[in-house]
């Protein structure tokens, strides 16, 4: 690959700072809101891809999608 | 740098987005047959649909000097109505003769049921009776991990397929791998939300390389971007890569993989400029 770590930073740094705060902005305003949806599947799957964010491996966009996807069953078509 | 849009339905655009896509580069764009917004009444209707795709579609992009292909189908959404579908994959052999047309596409699933997987595997028997390429639609958003496998499976099913006849769409992080490895084409969908951004879709190439792969705009009626793929080129460009390794992806591939069907009488910008 042709940039450095570094660069790449440079490049990405306030526009992920600002996807982070957006999350978050999401997430507060849902708490403040009228009735619960703390059992919903969604705000699961959420909370789940937003762990995934804290690990350390250069795999998370891929663990992140298949988060939010069905599950696959091998040999359906037999 | 000229571009060509693999996936996109310009007969949702208006002709001056034909007109941004060539000063941007847009030398052809290949149109999928897909789901109008609302289910079709009868097999007229997608006739109707068909000679548009195959008759007025071409002339109205020559008008910006853009060259114009297209792919015959019943769309998985309406798969579900197996009658019709049998009646429209009855009726498309009228049209894989006209001069634009690349082959069937886009099949594939929706919502992964046994109706889309029936009509699917009928589109593939098609497509193998008449020695066509596929081009297949993969699902939306939690559906699409299960359906790409699901595709793949049914692809191998059927021993009559060449994988390098068959180019899978759609692919993001989680599904570039499954089609990949067993040798089809693939392509990413550039999408304001939905799908691939021209940044994930770099990081897809920095990862898996640029080989039987390519990106598209899916323009359609709906949020989308007809110059998604000028955004691409950016991208790639800002992050260092050579021009001759954006065009390969954007203008060869294309090139590459519809040249295995004869229907694909692309004139090079280059032989156009000379014969005008
Ligand atoms: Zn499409």
């Amino acid at each position: 690959m042709s940039q450095s770590a570094e660069q790449v930073l440079d490049q990405v740094y306030l526009e992920v700072r600002a996807k982070i705060l957006e999350v978050g902005a999401s997430l507060d305003r849902i708490s403040r809101s009228s009735g619960d949806v703390a059992s919903d599947e969604r705000i699961q799957k959420l909370l789940a891809g937003i762990e995934a964010l804290g690990t350390s491996d250069d795999n998370r966009a891929e663990r992140i999608q298949l988060i939010f996807s069905d599950d696959y069953v091998d040999g359906w078509n037999q | 740098m000229y571009f060509i849009d693999p996936h996109v339905h310009m007969i949702s655009r208006v002709t001056d987005d034909y007109e941004r896509m060539a000063r941007m580069g847009c030398v052809a764009v290949s149109e999928p047959a897909f789901w109008a917004g609302f289910d079709r009444g009868s097999v007229d209707g997608f006739r109707d649909y068909f000679r548009q795709l195959t008759e007025f579609e071409p002339t109205r992009a020559g008008w910006s000097g853009v060259q114009h292909f297209t792919w015959m189908c019943i769309n998985a959404k309406e798969a579900e109505n197996v009658s019709l579908s049998r009646e429209v994959i009855a009726m498309i052999p009228e049209f894989l003769d006209k001069a634009n047309v690349l082959g069937i596409g886009e099949i594939g699933l929706n919502k992964n049921t046994p109706n889309e997987c029936t009509i699917f595997r009928e589109h593939v028997d098609l497509a193998m009776k008449t020695n066509e390429l596929i081009l297949i639609h993969t699902p939306h958003l939690q559906d699409k991990f299960k359906g790409t496998r699901m595709i793949v499976d049914m692809l191998l099913e059927d021993t009559r397929v060449q994988p390098d006849r068959v180019l899978i769409d759609h692919v993001e992080e989680h599904t570039v791998r499954v089609a990949r490895d067993h040798g089809f084409w693939c392509a990413m969908t550039l999408y304001p939300v939905t799908k691939c951004t021209p940044s994930r879709a770099a990081d897809i190439i920095e990862t898996y390389g640029d080989d039987r792969i390519m990106v598209n705009s899916a323009g359609d009626w709906g949020p989308s971007n007809p110059c998604a793929v000028p955004d691409f080129i950016q991208e790639m460009r800002r992050r260092g890569h050579s021009e001759a390794k954006i065009k390969k992806i954007v203008y060869e591939n294309p090139l590459e993989f519809f040249s295995k069907s004869c229907n694909f009488n692309f004139t090079p910008p280059e032989q156009q400029r000379l014969d005008g």
